[in-house]
């Protein structure tokens, strides 16, 4: 081969090159640029979040996201409350949460001023009502409607918060005092993904405590809870009945203060046994100086569990209130492992004169004893001791510690079990301690009813209290903090610049 | 990574000699200051406020005060980096020097950063100052608030970065950087404006107020540390094929 046959390379064109590699950087801009869509479309879509509050205040319970976990089908939210509202934000923050946990919630935020149009058809398809605020904001009786295929639910504000009126009469405003918005809206997403309606039968007819008075002594508060949580409730006649009506999924014997006949426990153990659920919230009925048997404590003896004839009395000063006496305090060591203990540890629930209510020896049985007291207290059983006010010592034949104060019976093996709940106070669930939010009297009360009817996860979430960091300063105060962040730190920062200023300039 | 911080020790030596620095520390203390004493004496004389939010919470993010020191404090910081290498020429030097396009990127943003850093450092005070009057302090949202605020610095810096590699003239990089920042921060704000959902949801994505107003909660939320993150990445990448780009089409 000739020389002259050699190819000579091609002449490099700048230009060329030039526009190659601009066209190569620029493709490769685009596909970060590209890839910086693309991860945020995938985080936005699957994201976590980290609460880093003391007493994890932006925490799902763990019901909640056990509700989450087992959702089959989209559940619509439409939270309707204007930008400007005080509870805006928290509700916001709050769906966040959800979102984060299940992508079956879907939310829509339809401000009832911004977005009238799709409001008024709402409005229409819910029958919701508006009204106007001073301000000019609208305002609705419906703050959230959760709906999934034909059920919906509606939330209001009243839900959501708590507000304490106690200052009032010294002419405060009120006080936002805790926020419950996640029980009010799990509470609503069970109620309509889940399509049965349980009925909870309270006994009448023995001076129990009702769920159609609203005093003291009634129960009104658990009725309209029952109701939320989407069950129908009724009060039953047991005396003169063969059986338990039919309809009832639960039975239960709230505090009766005269004995039940013997054909009426007959009834209610062959209730249990054919499957039903039973619990028996049973307070000591002290006769004079003698304790009265309520005709129940062989239903429960026959299922395994042993009811004392005895008031227990706590010594831990921790555990004791500052009204009441040794027979009013705090129980708070729960089972591990029992679905109805399991969501409260070491949170307190508050009884008062309560019996103690233990796992019968030799019984075959599945129980579980709930909730028990401290080392530091007894089951009295010598009431007239305690009438004549003696000082409180544990006597030979009292009840040793710890006294159990509740257990769970699972009967039967069949697939049908019944289930039994006793606990050997009723008072537990009076509106003073069922509405207390520093309490677990709420939760426990509801996760009774739960457990009785199989839905575990509907166990009530104790409203989560706001966090507030109080500043009372006084002027002298004020005055330093001024000093220190509108004089001491910028002249602080202008000396040290004119000093590096002078030094550079020599 | 040598090479890195030597151009970060280098730029920060120049950015601590200049008297710009001081003024930008003075002026961000001074507006920090008068919004944290603000807030203060709002809380004390408002007990009710306090049922919203903690003065901490209030001065990260609860105010535009905050958001001001931020937006102008960035630009000032980036402005002179890259593009005042360009107006010298000492770029040249730079790019001939044995050092990596994006490490030049990398250390002059790894100075500004840590500049930024330096100016929020002082306003620990604050927290000193709160943790001794109030009754009680959760250090948790006071943690996420510091991050939120280093996460918006991670970002806003990058994207000033970018503006000073693309601009000859330091001026225009400040002023590009201002509305690119500027820009972000008000499309953020159409979250509270818009009703359509899928806009809402893109809008709140970008919107400094809303992360900050979770960040100084306590509340740290992954879609808020990759975007900024991925932001910073993808400012600094595009910012070091500029840098590449002059080279080759000298």
């Amino acid at each position: 081969m000739s020389p002259a046959d050699v190819p000579t390379p091609r002449p490099r064109d700048p230009s060329r090159e030039r526009a190659s590699i601009g066209l190569n950087s620029l493709a490769r801009v685009l596909l970060v640029l590209g890839l910086f869509v693309m991860v945020n479309y995938l985080s936005a879509r699957h994201y976590v979040r980290a609460d880093m509050t003391r007493k994890s205040l932006y925490s799902l319970s763990a019901k909640t996201k056990r509700v989450l976990g087992g959702l089959h089908s989209d559940v619509q939210v439409d939270v309707f409350l204007s930008q400007g509202d005080s509870i805006y934000g928290d509700v916001k923050e709050l769906f966040s949460r959800y979102r984060a946990q299940s992508p079956r919630i879907k939310v829509r935020f339809i401000d009832p001023d911004l977005d009238r149009a799709r409001f008024e058809l709402m409005k229409s398809r819910y029958g919701i009502r508006e009204g106007r605020l001073p301000d000019g904001r609208t305002i609705t009786d419906t703050a959230i409607v959760v709906s999934s295929g034909e059920r919906h639910w509606f939330v209001t504000q009243d839900d959501m918060v708590e507000v304490d009126f106690s200052g009032a009469e010294m002419g405060g405003g009120p006080e936002l005092k805790g926020f419950k918005a996640e029980g009010a809206l799990t509470s609503a997403i069970v109620n309509v993904t889940t399509a049965d309606k349980p009925k909870i039968c309270f006994t009448k007819g023995h001076g129990e405590l009702s769920i159609d008075d609203f005093g003291e002594r009634g129960l009104s508060h658990l009725a309209e809870a029952l109701k939320r949580d989407n069950y129908e409730t009724q009060a039953i006649e047991t005396y003169g009945r063969p059986s338990v009506p039919s309809g009832c999924s639960a039975v239960i014997v709230a505090g009766p203060t005269r004995p039940f006949a013997e054909e009426e426990a007959a009834s209610l153990r062959s209730f249990v046994e054919g499957g039903g659920k039973l619990a028996l919230l049973l307070d000591p009925i002290i006769d004079g100086s003698r304790f009265v048997p309520t005709g129940l404590e062989g239903i429960a003896e026959h299922f395994g569990v042993k009811i004392d004839q005895d008031i227990v009395v706590e010594t831990d000063a921790k555990r004791l209130t500052t009204v009441g006496g040794l027979e009013t305090f705090a129980a708070m060591d729960w089972a591990t492992g029992h679905a109805l203990a399991e969501p409260f540890r070491e949170a307190p629930l508050l009884v008062s004169i309560a019996r103690s209510v233990r796992k019968a020896e030799g019984g075959t049985a599945l129980v579980t004893e709930i909730v028990k007291t401290s080392d530091s207290s007894w089951g009295e059983t010598d009431l007239a001791r305690m009438q004549a006010g003696d000082e409180p010592a544990k006597g030979a034949d009292d009840v040793e510690p710890p006294a159990s104060l509740a257990a769970a019976v699972e009967v039967g093996e069949s697939e049908r079990k019944g289930r039994l709940v006793v606990v050997g106070d009723a008072d537990f669930l009076a509106r003073a301690l069922f509405e207390n939010p520093t309490l677990v009297n709420q939760d426990f009360g509801l996760g009774i009813v739960s457990w009785l009817s199989q839905r575990e996860n509907l166990i009530s979430i104790a409203p989560k209290d706001v966090e507030n960091v109080h500043m009372n300063l006084s002027e002298d105060q004020l005055f330093w903090i001024r000093t220190y962040s509108v004089y001491c730190m910028p002249l602080a920062a202008l000396f040290v610049g004119v000093v590096v200023w002078l030094r550079r300039r020599q | 990574m040598r090479q890195i911080a030597v151009i970060a020790r280098r730029e920060l030596a120049s950015i601590f000699l200049s008297p710009i620095a001081y003024v930008v520390l003075v002026c961000f203390l001074l507006l920090n200051g008068i919004s944290f004493w603000l807030i203060v004496t709002f809380v004390t004389n408002e007990p009710a406020m306090q049922m919203q939010s903690s003065p901490l919470q209030a001065f990260f993010g609860g105010t535009l005060l905050y958001y001001l020191p931020i937006l102008a404090v960035c630009p000032l910081i980036t402005m002179r980096t890259l593009a005042e290498e360009h107006r010298s020429g000492t770029i040249e030097t730079l790019m001939t020097a044995p050092v990596r396009d994006f490490e030049v990127v990398l250390g002059k943003y790894a100075a500004a950063l840590i500049f930024y850093i330096f100016l929020w450092l002082p306003t620990l005070l604050y927290v000193v100052l709160v943790a001794r009057n109030a009754t009680s302090l959760d250090w948790g949202p006071v943690a996420s608030a510091y991050l939120g605020t280093l996460l918006i610095g991670v970002l806003y810096v990058s994207i000033g970065i970018l503006m000073s590699a693309m601009s000859k003239n330091q001026i225009i990089a400040c002023i590009l950087t201002y509305v690119v920042l500027g820009g972000l921060f008000f499309l953020g704000l159409g979250e509270y404006v818009l009703s359509d959902e899928w806009w809402k949801n893109v809008w709140s994505h970008v919107n400094l107020w809303s992360h900050m107003e979770e960040l100084s909660k306590g509340i740290v939320d992954t879609r808020r540390v990759v975007y900024y993150l991925s932001g910073a990445v993808a400012a600094l990448y595009t910012a070091t094929r500029v840098v590449e780009a002059r080279r080759w089409r000298a």
